[in-house]
C-alpha cells in the first residue's frame, strides 16, 4: 500500500502506482501553474513513501504528457534536491519515460538529467496514445 | 568544487547567502516579465542582479557559477529581444538555469550530488540559443552586458551573418570548382576575418590575473614572478569568459597550493623567489595557454589516498594507478578540493568546471606535475568559433560532407520522396562517381520531417561554426578537425519537402 494522492484536475491527470516492488508515476495531459500545488504535494508524498519502501527507484512516465511549465518543473528540481541531499546509501534514482518527439520533453528532461546525472536517467519510448 | 580556498570562509559563507537571495528575485522578475506585469525597473533590476552575480561568483572562485551565469544572461538578453514573448520550454530552461546556479551555491565540498553535469546543461542552454534567430544586436540600456556589446559590438551580428552567409555560398563554388587555389585563397581570407570581427585582446585580461597572483602571494606571505610571453593575441569574445576562469583558477592555485614559502623554497636548494610562467601561443586554429609554476607540485601519493577514500579507485587500483591516472583525477567532478587540501599540497580547486567550460567550447587542457619541481597547466581553445553539436551525414558525392544539428532527430525510413542535398544544391557534377551506400533517412523535430537521401551512415561530431549565418539560412560551414562540411537547416533549406505530423 502507498498513500500518495491521485491528481485529476486542471487539465492534468496523475497516478502513483507500486506493483512488484515498483514505485512509478504517470502523468497525462498538461500541468500549469493551477497544478503546482497539487504536484509539490505528490512529490512530496512520493518522496516519503520513496524511502520508507527502501525502492532504489521511481519511474516517472511523461510520455502522455503535453506540457509542464516551468513552476511545475521546479516541484521535480526540489525532489531531485531533496534526494541528492539524502546520504548516498539512502539516493533512489528516477527513471523518466518521455516521447523524443515532443521537444519540450527532450529538452527539459535532458537538462533535469544534469542536476544530477547519476541519479536521473532518461528512456526514450513512443507515446501510448491516449492523452 | 569551485570555492576559494584562499578567501576567508565568512566571504564565501557571504556570497552565499546573498546569492540566495539574489536568485530569488531574480527569479520573480523573470516570472513577472514573461507574465506580462514586469516594469522596465525590475527588467533594469534583473540584468543588475545578474551581472552582479556573475562577477561576485568570479571574485569567490565559483568558475561553475560563472560558467552558468553567462549563460542565464545570454538566455535573458535573447529574451529580451523578444520582449519576453518566449517558448514555454524556454520559460523551463531559463527556471532551471536559476535552480542549476541555486544548487551550485549550496553545494558543499565533498557531499554526494548524484554529478553534476555543467558542461550538459551549458549545452542545453547553447542549443536553445543557437535555435533562436537573432534578429538584431540592441545596445544594452541595462548595461548588464555592456563590456560584450562594447567589445564586441563594432560589426552587428545581422552583418556578421550575411558575410557568414557569404562565405557559405563562396565554399559551395570552391567545392564546384575542384579546389580552385585562389578561390580557396580568399574563403579563408574571408572565414579568418569573420573570425577577427568578434575578437578581443587577451593581453589585458593576462595582466589582471598575473597581478592578482602577485597581490594573492603577498597575502599567503610569498615571494612570486609572474612572467607572461606570447603574441599580443585577440580571442573571440565567447571564449573570454572561459578563459578568464581557467586563469583565476590555475593562477591562485599556482601560488596558494603550487608556489612554497620562501623558507621551504631555500630548505629544497630552490630561489626564495617562486616563478610562474604564463605562456600564450595562436596556432592556425587555436589559442595555447600554459601556467608554469616552480613550486611543490602535486602530492600523488596523498591524491591516490584520497581516491581510494572517496571510491573513486579500489585499493588495488589506487595502488597500482600511475602519477598520470591519479593527476586526471583532479578534473574530476566531486574530487573534493575542501578535503584534499588539508591533506595535499594539491590543485584541484574548480577543475571539473574549468574543464567543463573548455571543453564546451571544443577546447582541451591537461596538467602535469612533478614533485618539487612544479606544475604546468595547459589549455587549448579554438579561436573565434561557436562548437555545436551536429549530426554528420556523408553525402553521396564523394568529397561532400553535410550535417544538422542534433536537435533535429534523425530515423532510418524507406521512401521514395527523399530528396537529396547534392543534387539540390547542384554538386553533383557530370560523370562523378556516386557513393555505393545510400540510405534514406528522415529528419524530424517538433511535428516537421524532412526525408532526404545520403551516402552512408550517420554518426555525431562537435563541429566548430566557423562562419556562423543566421538561424534563417539554410546553410552554413561547419568543421570538424579540419573537415568542413554543409551544415542543413533542413526547414529553411528544404521548406517544400516538409511533412507535417
Amino acid at each position: 500500500m502507498i498513500d500518495i494522492p491521485n491528481i485529476d484536475a486542471n487539465d492534468l491527470r496523475a497516478a502513483p502506482n507500486y506493483v512488484d516492488g515498483q514505485l512509478s508515476l504517470s502523468f497525462a495531459g498538461s500541468a500549469d501553474s493551477r497544478s503546482q500545488g497539487a504536484i509539490e504535494t505528490m512529490l512530496g508524498r512520493v518522496h516519503t513513501e520513496a524511502m520508507r519502501l527502501g525502492v532504489p527507484e521511481v519511474a516517472v512516465d511523461f510520455r502522455d504528457c503535453d506540457f509542464v511549465n516551468s513552476s511545475c518543473f521546479k516541484a521535480f528540481i526540489v525532489w531531485l534536491e531533496q534526494i541528492q541531499e539524502l546520504d548516498s546509501e539512502q539516493q533512489y534514482r528516477l527513471r523518466f519515460f518521455s516521447d523524443d518527439t515532443k521537444a519540450w520533453q527532450r529538452r527539459s528532461l535532458q537538462a533535469l538529467s544534469c542536476f544530477a546525472i547519476e541519479l536521473v536517467h532518461i528512456e526514450s519510448k513512443p507515446s501510448r496514445g491516449g492523452s | 568544487m569551485a570555492v576559494a580556498e584562499a578567501l576567508p570562509l565568512s566571504i564565501v559563507a557571504q556570497f552565499r547567502a546573498t546569492t540566495i537571495e539574489r536568485l530569488g528575485r531574480i527569479e520573480s522578475a523573470w516570472g513577472a516579465l514573461t507574465q506580462r506585469v514586469g516594469t522596465a525597473e525590475g527588467e533594469s533590476e534583473l540584468f543588475h542582479d545578474v551581472h552582479t552575480l556573475k562577477g561576485e561568483a568570479r571574485l569567490v572562485g565559483f568558475a561553475d557559477v560563472v560558467l552558468i551565469t553567462q549563460r542565464l544572461e545570454d538566455l535573458l538578453v535573447a529574451a529580451r529581444r523578444r520582449r519576453y514573448r518566449v517558448t514555454e520550454d524556454v520559460d523551463v530552461l531559463v527556471t532551471m538555469a536559476i535552480q542549476f546556479i541555486r544548487m551550485l551555491v549550496r553545494k558543499r565540498a565533498g557531499a554526494s550530488q548524484g554529478g553534476i553535469d555543467i558542461n550538459g546543461f551549458l549545452k542545453q542552454i547553447d542549443d536553445v540559443l543557437a535555435e533562436w534567430p537573432r534578429q538584431s544586436e540592441t545596445p544594452d540600456a541595462s548595461g548588464a552586458t555592456g563590456a560584450r556589446a562594447g567589445e564586441g559590438g563594432k560589426v552587428s551580428v545581422a552583418v556578421r551573418q550575411r558575410l557568414g552567409g557569404a562565405a557559405t555560398q563562396m565554399f559551395l563554388e570552391l567545392i564546384m570548382s575542384d579546389e580552385r587555389p585562389r578561390l580557396r585563397r580568399a574563403w579563408e581570407i574571408l572565414v579568418g576575418e569573420l573570425a577577427q570581427l568578434d575578437a578581443v585582446p587577451l593581453m589585458p585580461l593576462v595582466r589582471r590575473h598575473a597581478l592578482s597572483a602577485k597581490e594573492v602571494a603577498a597575502e599567503l606571505g610569498k615571494e612570486v614572478d609572474v612572467v607572461i610571453e606570447g603574441p599580443d593575441a585577440k580571442v573571440g569574445i565567447e571564449v573570454l569568459d572561459t578563459i578568464h576562469a581557467a586563469l583565476l583558477h590555475t593562477l591562485r592555485n599556482a601560488v596558494d597550493h603550487g608556489i612554497e614559502a620562501p623558507h621551504v623554497r631555500a630548505a629544497h636548494g630552490k630561489p626564495r623567489r617562486g616563478q610562474i610562467l604564463v605562456n600564450i601561443r595562436i596556432d592556425a586554429d587555436a589559442i595555447v595557454v600554459t601556467i608554469e609554476d616552480d613550486g611543490g607540485g602535486i602530492d600523488t601519493e596523498a591524491l591516490r589516498r584520497r581516491a581510494e577514500t572517496l571510491g573513486l579507485l579500489s585499493p588495488e587500483d589506487a595502488s597500482a594507478a600511475p602519477d598520470s591516472t591519479l593527476i586526471d583525477l583532479a578534473f574530476a567532478p566531486g574530487f573534493s578540493v575542501r578535503e584534499a587540501a588539508t591533506t595535499i599540497s594539491g590543485r584541484g580547486i574548480g577543475l571539473d568546471a574549468v574543464r567543463a567550460g573548455i571543453e564546451r567550447l571544443g577546447g582541451t587542457i591537461s596538467l602535469e606535475s612533478k614533485r618539487n619541481v612544479g606544475a604546468n597547466v595547459s589549455f587549448q581553445l579554438p579561436q573565434s568559433r561557436r562548437v555545436i553539436d551536429v549530426h554528420r551525414l556523408p553525402s553521396t558525392q564523394p568529397g561532400v560532407t553535410f550535417a544538422v544539428p542534433t536537435t533535429w532527430m534523425v530515423r532510418a525510413e524507406r521512401g521514395d520522396d527523399s530528396i537529396d542535398p547534392a543534387i539540390a544544391l547542384g554538386l553533383r557534377r557530370a560523370g562523378a562517381s556516386v557513393s555505393a551506400t545510400l540510405a534514406h533517412i528522415v529528419l524530424a523535430r517538433d511535428g516537421e520531417e524532412y526525408p532526404i537521401v545520403i551516402g552512408g551512415s550517420v554518426t555525431r561530431v562537435a563541429a566548430v561554426r566557423i562562419c556562423p549565418t543566421s538561424p534563417d539560412d539554410g546553410l552554413e560551414v561547419v568543421s570538424v578537425d579540419d573537415e568542413k562540411m554543409l551544415l542543413i537547416r533542413p526547414d529553411a533549406f528544404f521548406p517544400s519537402l516538409r511533412r507535417s505530423l
